[in-house]
């Protein structure tokens, strides 16, 4: 008996094959995809943007390998951000996570955030953030007006808002360093300073 | 091959029950005695309240559908857009986007549940656009920009 059980508890743990998958990529393509998601449903890592990293690859025109790569980088952030993060992080948390290693962040950066802001989603600051380090913002001292931002409970809206001042600020012809600092200390009045 | 022993307990369970006539009458009588449990209406007061509490929260958790998102683009140019991102499985014929009338405008309404979503806007089949009114990403792997959008 213990051992159907063993036999039903494994074929239960197995996956369908993803039939979106399947319909879109040649089937080495596919079939190692699969592996990498199923890689991710044992970690307990959300799935769903690796299967959405793999279509998108697939709508321009990207060959097998380069998507099978960029899946499998994606995997990779996700992992870590989890790390950083803490195990019951969310997937929309974890998604921001990689974008933010993406952008030049780090590990220990990002676990600060988290820190910084235990009880809420991180996703909405950590994009817009990530989004500021593409374009020049040092991720050290993102990091430490985001702790700021975070202990004032600055809210998402705030953060967009503030992604917008520091656009318009750049089309007046600011530049995004002092710009982003000037948007801070509106939230944050006293602490848009260099930490 | 018969099991005597079962057999036995068939025909046990066959047997009829005698039933004294008057029963019915003794059992009704019974329970006439059996002194209620009080505050018995309270009880039956909390339980209303717990199914009203109850109806209420799982109204509310079917209720929250899909939010509608409006995507726009302004693209003078161009004779069709499509929006391609991860609430369409990056599907670029599920998702075509309608000119507003009178305008240089393209729009698109999409339910979305919560979350972060990765899209990009795909002109004439062959130029893909990030959305210059929302966060951005840039894309190494693909070599195009895409826009965030994220849904509460």
């Amino acid at each position: 008996m213990i051992g159907l059980l063993g036999v039903v508890a494994v074929l239960g743990g197995l996956q369908d094959p993803e039939p979106r998958l399947r319909a879109r990529l040649d089937s080495v393509t596919a079939r190692t995809v699969e592996a990498i998601v199923d890689s991710a449903r044992i970690r307990g890592l959300p799935t769903e943007p690796l299967i959405q990293k793999a279509l998108e690859g697939r709508a321009k025109g990207a060959p097998g390998p380069r998507i099978v790569a960029a899946v499998g980088i994606l995997l990779d952030g996700l992992r870590r951000a989890q790390s950083a993060l803490g195990p019951g992080a969310r997937g929309d948390d974890l998604l921001a996570g990689s974008l933010w290693f993406r952008a030049g962040g780090s590990p220990e950066q990002l676990g600060r955030l988290r820190l910084a802001a235990p009880d809420r989603s991180l996703a909405v600051a950590i994009a817009v953030s990530a989004e500021l380090l593409t374009r020049g913002w040092p991720p050290e001292e993102a990091t430490e007006l985001l702790e700021r931002l975070f202990r004032a409970r600055v809210s998402d809206s705030a953060f967009l808002a503030l992604r917008t001042g520091v656009n318009d600020a750049v089309r007046g012809g600011a530049s995004l360093v002092p710009a982003v600092r000037a948007e801070v200390a509106r939230l944050v009045p006293g602490k848009g300073q260099v930490p | 091959m018969r099991d005597d022993w079962l057999d036995s307990v068939v025909r046990e369970l066959k047997r009829p029950t005698p039933v004294r006539p008057d029963f019915d009458r003794r059992l009704g009588a019974a329970l006439a005695r059996t002194p209620r449990p009080r505050g018995g209406w309270l009880l039956g007061v909390g339980a209303m309240a717990a199914g009203a509490l109850l109806t209420t929260f799982l109204w509310k958790g079917r209720s929250r559908g899909p939010a509608p998102v409006e995507f726009l683009i302004d693209a003078p140019a161009a004779r069709a857009v499509t929006l391609v991102g991860d609430f369409n499985d990056w599907d670029r014929r599920r998702t075509p986007l309608e000119r507003v009338i009178g305008t240089s405008r393209w729009r698109a309404r999409v339910p979305l549940h919560g979350g972060l979503y990765r899209y990009v806007f795909l002109v004439d089949g062959e130029r893909w656009v990030a959305d210059s009114t929302q966060l951005t990403a840039p894309d190494p792997d693909f070599g195009t920009t895409v826009s965030l959008v994220t849904v509460r």
